[in-house]
């Protein structure tokens, strides 16, 4: 160990490099993992609160139509028995921790020339806030209250629209029937989301008044159920099949799973798997350097080697020395890289990474935070420099091999 | 007595060719004559079926050349108020304190969740004014003999179908069956006429099924419940002012 310290400090300035190479790999991969996981994790929580929910109930002919908005097809409960009935039902399995009805439907306004395209949510305000976590983004007002013709709009629409809260403003929209309508309501709030889809184009009604409005008593287009947690979702989706078995309308009902819902987020997840990979490859590259320099080292030492043989050290020992040596660079480079990426990692986690134009020209309609905030955490930390310390030390077996297997007399003669 | 049925014969060729001697023109100047309404009040209702799902809608509608006013009076449309005046729609919903302009493409939307479109409805021009006719066929439509008459628009016309075929009634100069295809030659829309009626002495259509070939499986009947031609129209009823 003693041999294999003192070795390290002949040529500083080669260690140096290579722990600043293997510091530089696992700085970066903490930090690329903190950024992936953080959006990833924003957005799917992004799409079970405002989406798919952990699970999803919607009619089997509304599948295909969800982007039209269609209201042909929608969830009206147990045979026709209501939304709310249904709800409640499901809100007494043990699994599901809550569910909502959302009744959504396209809408537009025009005031003045122009027309205004919207999508209108019926919701029961209470589940809403449940649900999501739309309350602390209200910049004035009050959610819409049920029973009461009223709507909250997000701050980028109702700017466009020309309204202020108080203000009344008339929908229009096509209802169940396909026939074209208007209705006026008055604006009791305004919220203020990161999301552009929420701030610029979505509306709040309550579910009774987006029933009465479009002709779907006692209808919603989709239930939205939040199990204990998204992992769960696989779980509880047989239970929910069983409760619409057990009432009749498990043929009317199509039950997805958040992945279901959203093949985008499986994809999200197969891209987990593949970033894992890239850190490994990421590692392998700082590993090639710590391969190098022990290179060099084993050439410059052969007859120091050739010495230690002829004095009687084993070849095994003689490895051990070479990948003690590496290790040491390896688990220094990576405890570095560790915290320094961990301290910039924790830094933007508090701070975020403002991505809001280049997210403008993806689309509305994805569901991701324009701030990303990576995720500091010290598990992340831990496999970043434990992955960093295990590549650099097997990666050392290379050179190590090639100094035991010297032979003594060879080596000695290398003078 | 030769001489006697040679002129009878004469005579018939001569009357038989004054009958095919019709031109498209005047087949449809007479069908204006039955069909174009210069005023009436007209009490109908529209059965609207979209899918299976049926729907019942019954409507006032006053009008006085290309003007008109149409009031919803079933429960669930009670108080929704169309106001025609030439090219433009006004509408009053009751739920809304504004009264809503359409313009556009809207107008070619399905009125009230119809296959009738606005501009269907719309419709006050006489046909003669819009478009090139021509006989292309005759033969009988359920048992009624017809001219099946093609209709171009007129360049600058402004139209809501390019092209229309028409089976014409011979003997009462009503359309039977209406065909109205887009310039790519697509078929849009199916009308039938499946009830006509003599109505102060003119054939009107009463009962009307319109088929928007562009959706799937709707169809909507219009039956006209009763109809009184030229009646007495208050002023300011064609106001903006009177749809609230």
């Amino acid at each position: 160990m003693n041999l294999a310290g003192r070795n390290l400090f002949r040529n500083k300035t080669r260690t140096i490099v290579s722990i600043t190479a293997i510091s530089i790999a696992v700085m970066v991969v903490v930090f690329a993992r903190g950024l992936v996981i953080g959006v990833l994790d924003s957005s799917f929580s992004l799409y079970v609160q405002y989406d798919s929910g952990h699970i999803k109930i919607i009619d089997e002919g509304y599948e295909n139509k969800t982007e039209l908005l269609s209201l042909k097809h929608y969830v009206d409960g147990f045979e026709g028995n209501g939304v709310l009935k249904m709800v409640d039902r499901l809100e007494e399995e043990e699994q599901v921790q809550f569910a909502i009805p959302r009744l959504k439907f396209g809408a537009m306004a025009s005031p003045g020339e122009e027309i205004i395209r919207m999508m209108g949510w019926g919701v029961i305000p209470e589940g809403e806030f449940q649900f999501t976590k739309i309350e602390s983004a209200f910049e004035q007002g009050r959610m819409v209250k049920m029973g009461k013709r009223e709507i909250v709009l997000g701050s980028g629409l109702i700017s466009s629209l020309n309204k202020k809260l108080g203000d009344n403003i008339t929908i229009l929209y096509k209802n169940s029937f396909d026939a074209f309508k208007g209705s006026t309501f008055k604006i009791v709030g305004v919220v203020d989301h990161y999301l552009p889809l929420i701030n610029n184009r979505l509306f709040y009604i309550p579910l009774d008044q987006a029933q009465r409005i479009l002709i779907m008593e006692d209808g919603a287009t989709e239930v939205l159920i939040k199990t204990k947690s998204m992992g769960k979702a696989e779980q509880v989706k047989p239970i929910i099949q069983q409760v619409l078995a057990d009432n009749e309308s498990r043929d009317k009902y199509l039950v997805q799973t958040w992945s279901e819902a959203n093949p985008t987020l499986k994809l999200f997840n197969v891209a987990k798997y593949i970033y894992n990979i890239i850190y490994i490859l990421l590692i392998l590259l700082a590993g090639v350097v710590v391969i190098n320099t022990m290179i060099m080292i084993v050439k410059e030492r052969t007859q120091e080697i050739g010495m230690m043989s002829a004095l009687g050290l084993k070849s095994r020992e003689i490895l051990i020395i070479f990948i003690i040596e590496g290790t040491f660079m390896g688990v220094v480079g990576s405890f570095l890289g560790a915290v320094i990426g961990s301290i910039f990692t924790k830094y933007l986690s508090i701070h975020g990474i403002d991505y809001t134009e280049a997210i403008e020209v993806v689309s509305g309609e994805f569901l991701m935070n324009p701030t990303i905030y990576p995720v500091f955490n010290f598990e992340n930390m831990i496999f970043s420099f434990i992955l960093g310390s295990v590549i650099t030390a097997l990666t050392c077996i290379i050179p190590a091999r090639r100094a035991a297997k010297l032979e003594p007399a060879e080596a000695l003669r290398d003078i | 007595m030769k001489k006697i049925i040679l002129l009878l014969i004469l005579i018939l060729i001569t009357f038989n060719t004054e009958i095919s001697a019709i031109t498209a023109e005047e087949v449809i100047t007479q069908r204006d004559e039955n069909e174009y309404v210069k005023s009436a009040r007209v009490e109908a209702t529209m059965i609207i079926n979209n899918s299976g799902r049926e729907l019942e809608k019954k409507m006032i509608s006053l009008s006085e050349g290309d003007t008109a006013l149409i009031e919803f009076t079933n429960p669930m449309d009670r108080g929704t108020k169309y106001l025609k005046r030439e090219d433009n729609l006004w509408m009053f919903f009751p739920d809304a304190e504004d009264v809503v302009k359409l313009s556009g493409h809207m107008l070619e939307q399905g009125m009230m969740g119809s296959d009738f479109s606005y501009q269907d409805m719309m419709e006050s021009e006489k046909l003669i004014d819009l478009y090139n006719f021509e006989i292309i066929a005759e033969e009988k439509y359920h048992d009624r003999p017809c001219y099946i008459i093609e209709a171009i628009k007129e360049e600058g016309a402004e139209v809501s179908y390019y092209r229309r075929v028409s089976w014409i009634d011979k003997e009462r100069f009503i359309g039977l069956k209406e065909e109205m295809y887009a310039e790519s030659g697509k078929l849009l829309k199916e009308v039938v006429v499946e009830e006509t009626e003599k109505i102060e002495g003119r054939w009107y259509p009463i009962r009307t099924v319109m088929e928007n070939m562009l959706r799937k499986d709707t169809w909507t009947a219009f039956i006209i419940d009763s109809i009184e031609f030229n009646p007495d129209i208050p002023e300011g009823t064609f106001s903006l002012e009177s749809l609230q």
